[in-house]
């Protein structure tokens, strides 16, 4: 391999690190109104009357929108390939508020001063309803979040907003009480995970002008531009063509910026008063509106027969949706497909819950996408049965482990386990934690245990039979190329991914390949970057874009130099023939190219979709360190083995497992979410948010295993999100063996911990 | 109200609202490696030097830094483009956005304590919060950078 | 944020506390760490970083410590390293970042008087004093209780090298503490105040008498005095259960280590 496997420096490196203009709100004109929003104090309410005179008349107010102004088109904000699976539920300001927090107003001023100024003059009467804070007590609950009539469903998802019920899965093979009446052991437990934020340093922002030819330009913080598109065009009524988005480098996202946030309230502004308007959230409002991760109450139930075979897994949940039910569904069953096929010996499971909707702040997607939520209860499960049944949990894992070629209940008829190192994986991982040759429980001194736990995990690599990317790679009229694609570069270096497997495709160096995306007017379609897709399916519709102009390059040499092209040798910059009588360079060949009547700009284009979505595979050891007298963990070191296929670039596949284990961190010991009784998220700033510090997580050790993957290009698989799905499970079983403390609910504080000590 | 402000060595008049953060200053003036990413004095985005010391520019009121000399990494653009170096090449820059911010810090303690070890540099940088890389690569450039400096 | 119309730079600590008595709704700005956490708009602010009150010094009985001093001053300041072993660099480095404490002063951290400060129990084990412009000098136990607008313009730290104690227990190392306290052993005994519980840092009398009666075998006896003196309530960081659980053993720890204080 000439460039897969390489660590180069991210292609954006220079800019982003200098302090140039390269963010959305750096490019924001000066002109552009800024747009502020009022919110709903109350969790559920209706507007009765609400009067915008007085703040109208503050200087420098240009505009007050409110619910009686905005189009009447229900859209989602979820950015999924169309017709989404989420129910189209929201307005761009709607009568009823449901949440704290929510849109009531849009003021519109020549700065952000003159709005802040008038929005306490805006007078709002509500007719408050009782909230529903509870989502065990949503479905049935006098208050009906969505008594709307006009709500819509693309097609049935099991949702009954009648009943505050915004989907529902159930998914049940075998009989599994007739299979647990025949296990030996058998472990059952309830788990609970918050809905956690994100928190991208970047928050959400937008702004919106207008061009040239009275078309609508939107600018924002996103991973989805397309899906954005789309949305817009809905909800405003305009045709698609009438809009273009684009993504300036972005400050993360982490599955934030792939549900829509601010980019409605400029594009609805700036199309009204054909004026340029921006919005950026500040940090509360980051964290208090925009979406977040499902929380979960798992119930589950895992039975194994003294052979030590896992029979049955049956994972039972309530969801909590919030208040829209954005990533609903598919953030439930991805957690399906990404769990339970792990362990496929199996003769019965069932995977099963109701999505209810609250008035919380509405569930989105986060790295993981629900793998992250049912792999917490089912692997801290697995510990607990190895506990039971008094053998290794490694050994335990192995046994019951899905083998490549196999299939499992959980899957899709006919789909089985294409590639995977996931015995060398653990084998590795057990190397790097020393784990056979240690105890995993040891004293400390009087005050601290240590421990060491682990935890399994998988994901996919796109959506597979849905998400499609498009790729068009040119060879520009001086011999260099550029590639143009829609997925979005969100600071994990899928640019450059993307620019390593084209180079290698052409056998270029990089710096003959500029990479240019996310700008809806340019680029082919994608869907974005989401669902661990972009280096799996993105880049193998490169791959594909690469071999077609790859193709067509050799054509154009062949007849310019009048040889047979399948005589000639070509390494991206130049050709030459065998005997080395004929050589010439894409630098001499492209100009002729580009003029003359046969004249043939070349540029190659494919379309990729996967049938499957290839599992990435992850293995996490955690080893921690218990304070008896305060229940306080300490992360102290986490050995992480991932097989993510290909390595494309090996610091970036670093950096990102690096990463996804540490917010698994700040999941598994410190973010908490915590609403008061009136439903005010009172985690909603980084004051109480509590994201890791550099103090707070220990040491990172990372390694890969390569498996090759045979349906995409080179070997790929996925990174983005399976690093995330081990920490908590991985921890949860170091303190368990620690101490004997089993904490069943997430972020394990210490007061739950010292709880759970006591119970024990 | 209108000031004189020094930013980076250069004396500029700058016309002000009274109750202006720095941070806010600083950006109007085209400084885009200040940037805004929490408002509660918690993630470090925002840093930039009073005098040589790193402060959070979000809660600086921007009348107090009349008299005092303020840098950002603009102002430290050779040492900044080493670090960079040194973060780029360990994949450490991610999203970026959060990492000029720590840039200031890391270059802060590369002036004054050059011989920082690992704990040394974890604390002084704990202001500086990350979401994207996890810190490691971060530990891993920075050492780059002062091995670099003191050679 | 903190939005305010007009700012006063008094120049003197006579013109700052004559505005502060004339303006008395207007916010004092020391170290403004988090001025933008309000959502009022104020006519005015008196801002005291013109006062001339950033200094450490270091006299014969004892080191004052003005009260614009930062807490990174105190960290840094080299006297204070080894002064009772480190307590007042140990008690102001755990807060939050460098930054913020460069930022934040000794005397808006000690005047804030907020229950989760750690820096206030470690200031009450050191016998420390303030002195206000119109009080004059007042053991900080005292100045807790205080309630009139007065500037206050140095904290004032006895030389006395006595075993002392602090800790602080925290979720994660960027929060606030969810308890603190602190202790110390000389001629009259034991003194251990528990703070942040989430109330202000008060002094665990009967606990102490018992053990300053009793000597350290009284200790499990000891602790279980605590809750009859000293109440506790749960907040956002932790339960009142937990946090009074916390305290007994926190009581102990820091008793134990003034007591092998060498």
């Amino acid at each position: 391999m000439k460039h897969l496997g390489k660590s180069y420096k991210k292609t954006d490196s220079t800019t982003i690190l200098s302090g140039k203009a390269a963010y959305t709100e750096d490019f924001i004109p000066s002109n552009a109104l800024c747009i502020k929003v009022l919110r709903s104090p109350h969790a559920f309410a209706k507007i009765v009357d609400i009067n915008i005179e007085a703040a109208l008349k503050v200087p420098g107010v240009e505009a007050i929108y409110t619910y009686k102004d905005v189009p009447q088109t229900r859209f989602t904000l979820a950015g999924q390939s169309y017709p989404e699976p989420s129910a189209y539920d929201m307005l761009i300001l709607d009568q009823v508020v449901r949440y704290v927090g929510d849109e009531v107003a849009l003021v519109v001023a020549v700065d952000e001063r003159s709005a802040l100024k008038a929005m306490p003059l805006i007078k709002v009467k509500y007719e408050v309803y009782e909230p529903v804070l509870d989502m065990h007590t949503a479905i049935d609950h006098p208050s009906i979040i969505h008594a709307e009539d006009d709500l819509h469903y693309n097609f049935p998802v099991g949702g009954d907003p009648k009943r505050n019920i915004a989907c529902s899965y159930s998914h049940v093979v075998g009989d599994l009480e007739a299979e647990l009446a025949k296990c030996d052991y058998v472990v059952e437990e309830s788990y609970f995970d918050q809905a956690t934020l994100q928190s991208a340093m970047e928050t959400f922002r937008t702004f919106a002008t207008i061009d040239q030819f009275n078309r609508l330009v939107i600018t924002s913080s996103t991973q989805v531009p397309f899906h954005i598109r789309r949305h817009v065009a809905r909800a405003l009524g305009i045709s698609a063509a009438q809009i273009r988005v684009i993504k300036p480098r972005i400050g993360g996202g982490f599955g934030s910026k792939q549900t829509g946030c601010t980019e409605m309230f400029p594009a609805f502004v700036t199309w009204k008063l054909k004026k340029p308007s921006y919005i950026v959230y500040d940090r509360h409002e980051a964290n208090n509106c925009s979406t977040s991760r499902h929380a979960r109450d798992w119930k589950i139930r895992v039975g194994a027969t003294k052979d030590g075979i896992i029979q049955v897994i049956d994972m039972v949940a309530v969801s909590d949706a919030g208040a829209h039910g954005s990533h609903a569904l598919t953030t439930f069953t991805a957690g399906e497909h990404k769990s339970l096929p792990l362990y496929n010996k199996t003769k019965a499971i069932r995977y099963e819950s109701n999505v209810v909707y609250t008035n919380h702040m509405p569930g989105g997607a986060f790295r993981g996408y629900g793998a992250t939520e049912a792999l917490w209860p089912l692997e801290c499960a697995i510990t607990k049965l190895a506990h039971t049944m008094g053998v290794d949990e490694i050994e335990l894992r192995l046994k019951n482990l899905i083998g490549v070629g196999e299939t499992a209940q959980s899957f899709h008829p006919g789909e089985v386990l294409a590639s995977g190192l996931l015995k060398e994986a653990i084998q590795k991982a057990k190397e790097m934690s020393n784990w056979d040759n240690r105890p995993k429980s040891w004293k400390i001194d009087d005050r601290h245990m240590g421990g060491l736990g682990v935890a399994l995990a998988f994901q996919g690599s796109g959506i597979a039979n849905i998400d499609s990317a498009s790729v068009e790679v040119r060879m520009l009229d001086d011999g260099t190329y550029m590639l143009f694609t829609g997925s979005t570069d969100m600071g994990q270096g899928s640019n450059t991914a993307l620019a390593q497997i084209a180079c290698e495709t052409l056998g270029c160096p990089m710096d003959m390949m500029v990479v240019y995306e996310a700008d809806t007017d340019v680029v082919p379609f994608d869907p974005g970057s989401y669902a661990s897709s972009t280096t799996y399916v993105t880049g193998t519709a490169t791959k594909l874009a690469c071999d077609e102009l790859k193709e067509k390059i050799l054509q154009e040499f062949g007849r310019i130099l009048e040889v047979d092209p399948s005589t000639l040798s070509f390494d991206g910059e130049k050709v030459w023939t065998e005997d080395g009588s004929k050589t010439m360079t894409t630098k001499e060949l492209a100009p002729k190219l580009v003029s003359g009547p046969k004249g043939h700009y070349l540029s190659g284009m494919a379309t990729w979709g996967s049938q499957t979505s290839p599992p990435p595979f992850m293995v996490g050891i955690a080893e921690v360190k218990v304070d008896l007298e305060t229940g306080k963990v300490t992360p102290e070191n986490y050995y992480a083995v991932v097989d993510c296929g290909t390595v494309v670039n090996r610091n970036l596949a670093t950096v990102q497992t690096e990463g996804g284990v540490v917010q698994g961190i700040g999941m598994a010991l410190y973010e908490e979410i915590r609403y008061s009784s009136r439903g005010v998220l009172e985690t909603n700033n980084f004051m109480h948010y509590k994201l890791p510090t550099r103090l707070d997580i220990g040491n990172i050790h990372v390694d890969f295993v390569e498996s090759y993957e045979p349906t995409g290009a080179y070997g790929i698989k996925s990174i983005g999100e399976v690093v995330i799905n081990t920490s908590c499970p991985a921890i949860q079983g170091a303190i368990l063996n620690a101490t004997g403390a089993e904490v069943t609910t997430l972020p394990m504080i210490p007061e739950r911990v010292y709880k759970a000590l006591q119970n024990k | 109200m209108e000031i004189m402000l020094q930013v980076n060595g250069v004396k500029r008049k700058v016309l002000i609202e009274t109750d202006e953060m720095l941070l806010e200053t600083l950006r109007n003036l085209g400084f885009y490696s200040v940037r805004c990413g929490c408002d509660t004095t918690n993630c470090g985005l925002c840093t930039v030097w009073v005098d040589g010391d790193p402060m959070l520019s979000c809660a600086y009121p921007t009348f107090r830094a009349v008299g005092h000399e303020i840098t950002t990494l603009e102002g430290v653009a050779e040492e900044a483009a080493h670090l960079a170096d040194c973060l780029a090449e360990e994949g450490a820059d991610q999203c970026g956005y959060c990492t000029t911010g720590m840039m200031m810090s890391a270059i802060a303690l590369s002036r004054k304590y050059p011989n920082a070890t690992d704990e040394e540099i974890k604390a002084y940088l704990n202001n500086n919060l990350c979401r994207c890389t996890g810190y490691e690569s971060h530990m891993r450039g920075i050492r780059k950078f002062l091995g670099g400096k003191t050679l | 944020m903190l939005m305010f119309m007009q700012v006063q730079q008094p120049k003197t600590v006579e013109e700052a506390h004559a505005l502060m008595v004339k303006q008395k709704m207007a916010p004092i700005l020391a170290g403004g760490c988090w001025t933008r956490l309000g959502n009022r708009k104020w006519p005015m602010v008196i801002d005291l970083s013109e006062l001339g009150l950033r200094y450490i010094e270091e006299e014969d009985t004892e080191y004052r410590i003005g009260a614009m001093a930062t807490q990174r001053d105190v960290e840094v300041y080299e006297p204070f390293k080894t002064f009772c072993r480190g307590v007042l660099p140990k008690a102001v480095k755990d807060i939050l970042g460098v930054q913020f404490r460069s930022m934040a002063t000794m005397g808006g951290s000690v005047a804030a008087k907020f229950g989760f400060s750690d820096i206030i129990p470690a200031l009450l084990a050191l016998r420390a004093e303030v002195r206000l412009f119109e009080a004059g000098r007042m053991p900080i136990e005292q100045y807790l209780t205080y309630g009139t607008r007065d500037l206050l313009l140095e904290i004032i730290v006895p030389k006395q090298e006595v075993p002392v104690a602090i800790e602080a227990l925290r979720k994660s190392t960027s929060d606030f503490p969810y308890l603190t306290g602190s202790a110390r052993l000389d001629d009259q005994g034991y003194s251990v105040y528990i703070g942040c519980r989430p109330g202000k840092p008060a002094l665990a009398t009967k606990a102490c008498q018992m053990i300053n009666e009793n000597g350290l075998g009284a200790l499990d006896e000891a602790v279980t005095l605590i809750q009859e003196e000293l109440s506790f309530q749960s907040n956002s960081h932790a339960g009142a259960e937990y946090r009074l659980e916390m305290a007994k053993n926190m009581f102990k720890r820091l008793v134990k280590e003034v007591a092998q204080w060498k």
